[in-house]
Parts: structure tokens; sequence; C-alpha cells
């Protein structure tokens, strides 16, 4: 195995899972609840990266995170570093990639939660906030730890963004699934066999997991 | 004790208008019911008064707060009304138990005073033993107290009460229906309860809005509505019926005698000796005599004079005195043959099982 490709890997799965969540959260619970029109082009937004090669977008993060981009010079002139060919730019890329595998489960999840619930939580006083961490994130739990499951699980084995706007550099942008492809172009077979396998099971038990869990509380109201 | 004024008009984009206008007033903790048939209205005027609704115009104000001003677009929150909702299927917190249900709302309280209030609450409602249970396992009329407790627990300015016994099996409901009443009597803080059921409304309403295709058509003490209807859409929905109160003075063989002014009435046995007793005949119901004969099977035969006949139709509305204020509805023919006029004396008859009593405690 190429532990410095398991840290970043695991590295890059926990923060791309961590930031989704602080984002992906507040953003869901306004597409659940939200009756401006505006949803309708925020969700197309939320699910681009489902259609979109992953290279397709890889290219436009490169060139939005290069020093000649505004997005990527703002960034050079704050912390004094580029964007692309960094953790932080492929942590970004990843981001935006995996906004649907988080953003959607937890926009099923919060929306499913009956809004009578959330009203008499108003009545007895709770304020809105506390109402969503009372009532609405204990009651749409399974479908918010199935978005993390999933954001976590697609990260570990996303390929052509990371590439694209990471370059594969050891210990810092190469993650495991890239150590596949320079295996495989290196004719290691055996070692490149060992970490699909690894990333295999590792697929299996998570989603195997995730449905355990979630099946276990079956649609309470 | 706060009045209760409220005159707003919802509007929404693909449905109905609905015009509120509910007065609370302030005098004694009364309740207010809010009926008429379905899709009338009435959930909609709850929830505007508990804030879970916008307005477009009008104003809302509880004693001498503005909760809503469309003019200065005032808009109070319903966290900070101090209004106690019961929803009509309650909506418990499926994933808490029944303590933490009940103690929900108390959480800006330190732990004790929480704990303190949450179990005293549970012993009014009878709850202790059920504490720790999940709310998907008790009943119905279980559940329906849990969410009383909830609510009330908070202390509430002002009580809204959605349909609060139509998820409640029959023979429950009205067990429950002389209890919710006793409870509402005792709380002291004014109620606005929303049903569409006419006996529920009879039993428990001081006043009654009739709301009808989101307008308020009639608003009135109870026995006011329900014996004079405003127009023919409350007539249509109200029903037109004599409402007396009086008091059980006897019960016998499953039926009970109710004095009301100076005449006794049998119905089918409701309420204890003694107890107080709404008696509800509709005007269909009421034959008209001439002479006392005595030889049916009607229990009741009251002597009574006409106080004016009015042709509605095929039919004649008689309006009758006898010792109270009495409707008969009968065939022109019948009128004509019986020669009815102002001033006649005549017989009122009414069968035991058509004089409806309803309990009020």
């Amino acid at each position: 195995m190429d532990w410095p490709a398991v840290w970043v890997t695991l590295k890059l799965a926990a923060l791309t899972t961590l930031v989704l969540t602080v984002v992906g959260l507040p953003l869901a619970w306004w597409l659940a609840t939200t009756r401006m029109r505006a949803r309708a082009l925020v969700e197309a937004v939320v699910a681009l990266p489902l259609v979109l090669p992953p290279t397709v977008l890889g290219f436009y993060l490169l060139l939005a995170a290069s020093p000649r981009f505004a997005p990527g010079s703002a960034y050079q002139q704050l912390t004094g570093a580029t964007l692309a060919f960094s953790f932080e730019g492929i942590l970004l890329a990843s981001v935006i990639c995996n906004l649907p595998f988080a953003v959607r489960p937890f926009a099923a999840a919060l929306g499913s939660v009956d809004p009578r619930l959330i009203e008499a939580s108003w009545c007895l006083g709770v304020s809105r906030l506390q109402t969503f961490w009372r009532v609405v994130l204990p009651l749409a739990w399974p479908g918010v730890l199935t978005g993390l499951v999933l954001t976590f699980a697609h990260t570990v084995g996303e390929f052509g963004v990371v590439l694209m706007v990471g370059g594969n550099i050891p210990g810092v942008t190469r993650t495991l699934a890239l150590t596949i492809y320079d295996d495989v172009q290196a004719l290691d077979y055996a070692r490149a066999n060992r970490t699909a396998l690894v990333l295999l099971v590792f697929a299996a038990v998570s989603l195997a997991l995730t449905y355990t869990v979630t099946q276990r509380r079956p649609g309470r109201r | 004790m706060s009045d209760v004024v409220a005159e707003f008009e919802l509007s929404f984009a693909s449905g109905p208008t609905i015009e509120g206008r509910v007065r609370q007033p302030s005098d004694r903790a009364s309740v207010t019911v809010l009926f008429g048939p379905s899709g009338g209205g009435k959930s909609t005027v709850l929830r505007t008064l508990a804030g879970l609704e916008r307005p477009q115009r009008g104003t809302i104000r509880f004693g001498d707060e503005t909760w809503f001003d469309a003019a200065t677009r005032t808009f109070v929150r319903p966290q900070q009304r101090g209004v106690g909702m019961l929803f009509q299927s309650y909506f418990l917190f499926p994933h808490l138990n029944v303590e933490q249900n009940v103690a929900f709302g108390l959480s800006k309280l330190p732990r004790d005073e929480r704990a303190r209030r949450a179990a005293a609450m549970l012993e009014r409602f009878d709850l202790e033993g059920l504490a720790a249970r999940r709310v998907d396992e008790i009943s119905g009329g279980q559940q329906q107290r849990v969410a009383l407790a909830r609510v009330l627990v908070m202390q509430p300015r002002l009580l809204l009460l959605d349909e609060p016994l139509t998820s409640l099996d029959q023979p429950l409901r009205e067990k429950l229906r002389g209890e919710l009443r006793e409870l509402l009597r005792s709380l002291g803080v004014p109620v606005v309860l929303v049903t569409h059921d006419r006996t529920e409304a009879i039993a428990l309403a001081d006043r009654v809005v009739v709301l009808v295709d989101g307008r308020v058509r009639q608003f009135g003490d109870v026995q006011q509505v329900f014996a004079q209807p405003a127009d023919e859409v409350v007539a249509r929905y109200v029903g037109v019926e004599a409402i007396e109160e009086g008091r059980v003075v006897e019960t016998r063989d499953g039926l009970a005698a109710v004095e009301v002014g100076s005449a006794h009435i049998w119905g089918l046995a409701q309420g204890e000796l003694g107890s107080r007793v709404f008696v509800c005949i509709r005007a269909e119901d009421v034959v008209l005599e001439r002479g006392a004969t005595g030889g049916s099977s009607a229990r009741n035969h009251l002597p009574a004079q006409v106080v004016s006949v009015v042709p509605e139709g095929a039919l004649v509305r008689v309006l009758l005195d006898c010792g109270f204020r009495l409707t008969a509805l009968v065939t022109r023919t019948s009128s004509e043959e019986l020669r009815l006029a102002p001033g006649e004396a005549i017989t009122a008859v009414i069968k035991a099982p058509a004089v409806h009593l309803v309990p009020r405690g």
C-alpha cells in the first residue's frame, strides 16, 4: 500500500465530509423548505456534478484555481499559495464535486419531516434554530447519515477531478484512486489489485452499514 | 385576562380568500368555537391566530399587544405569542418519550425546575406511569392528554384547539367531551376551538363563530346561533333547533326529565340527576295537535301558544311559546287544517328520542 496516498485520501474524504456537513445542511434545509422560484435553479446547480464528466468539471476548476483568473489570484493574494496543484485545491474541487451526494439525501430527509411537527415546536416557544436541532435533525438522521457516508465513500474513490486539479503529486494530492492508475501504467497489476480490492471492500461495507442503520428506523413520522 | 380581537383576510395563490373575524371577550375564561363545514377555513383562522399563517390584510390584537398589523408590517412570531396550539392529530414528537414531549417547551428553564413542572403536569393528566413510554406505544386518548400537557405546561395565555376530539374513537370521544369542558372551564384561559361536530360545538361553546366558505356568517351565543341562524346558508349547516338550558330532575327507564322554565321535557338520559344540560329540539321533530289527546306514544305533550306563523315554501315555520321558545316546522296543509294563527292555543308533541340532551357540566 502507498501509505502517504492512504493518508491524503482519508484526510481529503474526512475534510470534504466535514465541509459538506457545515455547508450542505443549511443549503439542504433551504431547498427543503423554501417557496422561492430560485430553488429550481439552485437544485440544478447542485445536481450538475452528477451528469458532468469529471474532466469537464476539473478543467474549469483548474482554470478558476490558476492565478491567471480571479478566484485563483484572490486566493494567492490572500494566502500566498496557489490553489491549483495543492491539497486545498483538491479539497475545494472535491467539495463541489460531492455537493449532490450530500445535499440531495440531506434535502430529501429534511423535507420528509412533517411541517406540523416543526410548527408544534415553534408554538411551544422553541426558536427556528433550536427546532432544527431538536426536531428536524433527530427525525431526519438516517437520511443525513446516508448523505455523509455517500460523500465520504465517493470522495475516497474520486478520480477525474482530483487528477485534473491536483496533478497527482505524491504525499500532497495523490489519492488511492490515482495510485491504482499509476500502478496499472507501470504494469504493477498485483499492487493495483491490492489497492482496488481495499477500495471495493470499503465501498461495499460502508453502503451495507448505511442501509442497515437506516432500515432499522422504518418510516417513522 | 385579555381580549383577543382579530380581523384579517388571508388569500392563497391557488385557493380561497379567508376572512377571519374573531372576538374573544375578557369577562371570563370563555370558549369560542369556530364551527362550520370542512374546508370552510376554520383551521386556517386558528393557524393565523397562532402566527403560522401571515394574512394579507387586517389586524390581530391580544389585549394591548399587536400580533399582526398589515398596515405597519407588524408580525409577532409564534414563539413570542404565548399561545398553546393543539393540533388535530396532536403531532407529538415521535423521537421523544412522553416525559420529554411534555417538557419540550421548557428547555430554557433550569433542569430541576423543568423536571418539577413536567412531573406536576404528568400527574395532573394521569400520565406518571407512562413517562418513559414512546408516544406511538400509547392509546389515542393518552396521546391527547400528552398533547394537552405539552401545551398547558407552557402556561399559555390563549389556548387554540383544532378538532381536539376528532382523532378519537366514538365512545371515547363522548366520554372526553365532558372532561374537556371541565378542563377548559378550570383553566382560566380564553379558548378558541375548531370543530365541525355540532354536538361538540353545543357541548363546549360559550360563543360560536360560524365559518362557511371562508367567511364568518354569524357570531354569537351558542343558543342564539343554533336557534336563530342569521341566514339560509348558516341554517343549512347549523340546522334550526331550540336550545334551552335546563336541569335534570328525574331519571327513569333510560329517560331523563329536564326542567326547562315551567315545563318538564323527557329525553334519552344524558347527564346525572341535578346536572345542567342543554335541551335541543329540531323544528322538524315538533308535531302540532289541537287539544290535549294524550293518546300517543310520544313522551312530551306541551301546551303552547302560537307566537307567529311564517310560510317558507311548502313548509310553515311556527314559533311557539310553551314556557320557552320552540320552533315547529309543519307543512302548509297541516297549518291550514289546524287553522294556526298567532294567539291560538295548541299542543306541541315531541318524541323523547327527538329530544337531544347535551350535558353542560
